[in-house]
């Protein structure tokens, strides 16, 4: 039982932090898209400012999306997790 | 083999992708790389922006024959070079450069006269292309009054009449005045050098040696000499009549011309000299003050 416990409230945690990507990088790709249409709209093909705020928070995306996707029990973890527990049967 | 991510796990995966394409194009764009040429059509934005493509400049001389008495001249990047010649015309060169053909043309320098007056300025559209822009320009030199005001280059004056009055403010450079009647010269880091004959003097820098001559000092007059970081070096005629105010926080004082000494302390110098018509300071805080007679 407290292991399903434990799974559970992994499972909810990883889903979290997914969801919580999802919101963030909607967000942020509306704000870009508002930025980008106002720069093109006030100054048609002149200088880019928008790319400025798309690469500063960009990078938080970037790294908010390698913790929900590859890391916080994401595929990279998994797989982590499933050599260490071939070890310890390969010990056994 | 079947895949067992829900719809909102595919579409963070896509959306996070899109993110770092973004992330990337932007770093792509902003450092002025340019390797998606060939790919990108019409409705790829233009990157002949400020920050890429190579400098493009282009350079024009006006002549200006309507006779004014005051020039104005506004700068946001580039030196700023005001002569006097011996003819009534003026004469506006300038060069104008930015990255890339398209930046080049969206900016123009704008020469009006508007009463006895000539202004001088660079004209951008909006949006963040600041080309720089040196001007030289040749004027009378009988003009009455000279303003240069610039963000970030030097400003230079030189071979004016002794009366013209000068207002040289820039926030990056350094001023040099040859000659000059009433002066106001203010830069935030650059030094300041002058020849001064007038009424009122004033000079401040905030990061910058400040270094001048004192050829004549009209009665009611007021000489005040600023910096933060840097000395103050003056050389005065040698009748010079004035109230003397010196203070350094860090440095020495010195004053080559008989004192009538009304207050001395470690970092400052007060004192008369001759009768004591005119008040003349001179502050800093990190360097040296001196005043001396010219040679």
């Amino acid at each position: 039982m407290a292991v399903r416990d434990e799974k559970l409230e992994r499972a909810k945690k990883i889903a979290h932090r997914k969801m919580d990507f999802l919101r963030h990088v909607i967000i942020y790709l509306l704000v870009m898209a508002v930025l980008a249409i106002i720069n093109n709209v006030s100054t048609p093909g002149g200088y880019q400012w928008w790319l400025w705020p798309a690469l500063g928070w960009g990078i938080g995306v970037v790294a908010n999306f390698l913790s929900a996707f590859l890391y916080a029990g994401g595929s990279l973890e998994k797989r982590l997790i499933q050599k260490e527990m071939e070890k310890m049967g390969d010990e056994e | 083999m079947k895949s067992n991510r829900s719809a909102a796990e595919i579409l963070g995966i896509v959306l996070g992708v899109v993110a770092i394409g973004l992330v990337v194009t932007a770093l792509v764009y902003l450092l002025g790389a340019r390797p998606f040429h060939r790919m990108r059509g019409d409705w790829w934005p233009r990157f002949e922006g400020h920050w890429s493509g190579s400098w493009e400049s282009e350079e024009a001389t006006e002549e200006v024959s309507q006779r004014v008495q005051r020039l104005s001249v506004t700068n946001v990047s580039g030196p700023v070079r005001v002569e006097g010649w011996d003819r009534d015309t003026i004469q506006v060169h300038y060069v104008k450069q930015a990255r890339g053909r398209q930046a080049l043309e969206d900016f123009r320098v704008e020469i009006q006269t508007d009463g006895d007056s000539l202004k001088v300025r660079p004209v951008y559209q909006a949006g963040l292309r600041f080309g720089p822009v040196s001007f030289d320009i040749k004027v009378p030199s009988s003009l009455k009054e000279i303003k240069v005001h610039s963000v970030s280059g030097r400003i230079e004056v030189a071979g004016l009449a002794a009366d013209v009055d000068q207002e040289l403010e820039t926030v990056s450079g350094s001023i040099q005045s040859e000659r000059s009647g009433n002066l106001r010269a203010k830069s935030t880091s650059g030094a300041i050098d002058f020849s001064f004959a007038g009424e009122k003097l004033y000079a401040k820098s905030v990061s910058g040696r400040i270094s001048g001559k004192i050829r004549g000092l009209a009665r009611g007059g007021a000489v005040e000499v600023e910096t933060v970081s840097g000395s103050v070096d003056l050389a005065a005629f040698a009748g010079l009549d004035a109230e003397l105010r010196l203070q350094s926080v860090s440095g020495s004082i010195s004053c080559g011309f008989p004192l009538q000494i009304t207050e001395k302390r470690r970092n400052r110098l007060g004192g008369r000299i001759g009768a004591g018509t005119v008040p003349l300071s001179a502050k800093t805080v990190s360097g040296s003050i001196s005043i001396a007679p010219l040679d």
